[in-house]
């Protein structure tokens, strides 16, 4: 896995019950959609209950970006993975808020950074 | 004949007395820029004399911001044949001023540009209100948005006036990134002072509360006057999307409760 880690832009690492996913800037089509099936499957395969998508080293989202993140975190809801989106930058929001982006809060959550969203995810878990 | 010469004379001492009676710097250059004539006006500006300068090439008298660039109007005019204006920085004897000036090319009976005449109007005065202007605009710009923190996690952002979409997308880029530098939970938008909310304006609002929730921090809307309910109402505007509340402090009281708090009566 670590190995594919340095392939992908992207390390996905496992603590405790969630999986905490940094994405990386300037990244391919390609590598996003590769980057989307391996959280799906690790998350799979390690039965966590919670994860986070770090976006705090991203500069710009596009809708093709926003569309398969948000697919990934719909497949994962699936499995009864609470998802939580953290580090969004207000550049970032600013663009995907003009972009006619839409977040469906019953897919994912946000928060302002790693520890809130971690906290958010204790928070959900204990409901 | 000799009656026409000096009657030619006489009409060419006219002429230049007019040039020299125009208070605005007029003057003339051959094809190589070397100043033919300059009038009254420039020459004082410079603090030079007519003597002086003859001869010499206009950007070694002048020594303007454009002198000696690609910029220069007169080279501009020389090269289409066509007059040309642009703003530039002179350096007279009382100091560096802002003109306008123009440079119309000079063309013998044949049509070929045989020198150029340039004329410059003097703009300090409208420069430096176009200054101020620009400064009072970016202060209002400023003042526009002023975010309070009202506690560890709340801010209050008060709307006064008209919400344009430029001052929308002004406001929530000044907001979210207060919101990033102070990690802020709850943000209050009080709106009591926004005259009138339509489709524009509400559009705005939902706009900014759905890009707060991106940044995981919860957005109030508060100060809806029942004018602006109504007026909300019977445009048919969902606002279900937002935690709106009557007043600040209802709004506030929603905010520490966010936040895990509550405020009590002290006991005595």
């Amino acid at each position: 896995m670590n190995g594919a880690n340095l392939d992908l832009n992207a390390s996905i690492t496992q603590i405790g019950r969630n999986v905490i996913v940094t994405i990386s800037d300037n990244m391919t089509d390609d590598r996003i959609h590769e980057i989307s099936d391996i959280i799906i499957e690790q998350t799979h395969r390690s039965g966590a209950s919670g994860a986070i998508l770090n976006f705090a080293m991203v500069s710009m989202i596009d809708s093709y970006i926003y569309k398969t993140f948000e697919s990934t975190s719909r497949a994962l809801t699936l499995f009864g993975v609470k998802v939580v989106w953290v580090g969004l930058s207000p550049g970032v929001v600013c663009s995907m808020i003009d972009l006619g982006i839409e977040p469906d809060e019953n897919v994912m959550h946000t928060a302002m950074t790693l520890e809130q969203g971690l906290a958010e995810l204790a928070g959900m878990a204990a409901q | 004949m000799e009656k026409r010469e000096s009657g030619l004379l006489a009409s060419l001492e006219l002429k230049e007395q007019i040039l020299d009676q125009i208070p605005t710097p007029v003057m003339a250059v051959d094809k190589e820029m070397r100043l033919l004539y300059m009038n009254k006006a420039s020459l004082e500006l410079l603090d030079k004399t007519m003597g002086e300068v003859a001869g010499k090439s206009c950007y070694d008298t002048v020594h303007s911001s454009h002198c000696g660039t690609e910029n220069c109007c007169m080279r501009k005019a020389f090269k289409t044949g066509e007059p040309c204006s642009d703003r530039t920085e002179l350096n007279s004897k009382n100091g560096k001023i802002q003109v306008e000036y123009y440079a119309v090319p000079l063309k013998d009976d044949n049509g070929t540009t045989i020198g150029g005449l340039e004329f410059a109007v003097d703009i300090t005065a409208q420069a430096q209100y176009e200054e101020r202007l620009r400064e009072q605009n970016q202060t209002i710009r400023l003042m526009s948005t002023p975010t309070i923190k009202l506690w560890e996690g709340i801010l209050v952002l008060p709307v006064v006036g008209v919400i344009d979409s430029l001052r929308a997308q002004n406001m929530m880029e000044t907001m979210l990134t207060r919101i990033v530098d102070t990690y802020s939970k709850v943000i209050i938008l009080d709106i009591q002072g926004v005259a009138a909310v339509d489709t524009a304006v509400a559009n705005h609002l939902i706009k900014i509360t759905k890009a707060t929730k991106l940044l995981g921090c919860e957005c109030i809307l508060s100060g809806i006057s029942p004018a602006v309910a109504q007026t909300i109402i019977n445009l048919g505007i969902d606002m279900n999307a937002i935690k709106t509340k009557s007043t600040l402090s209802d709004a506030l009281s929603e905010a520490l409760s966010l936040i895990d708090l509550e405020v009590k009566e002290k006991q005595s």
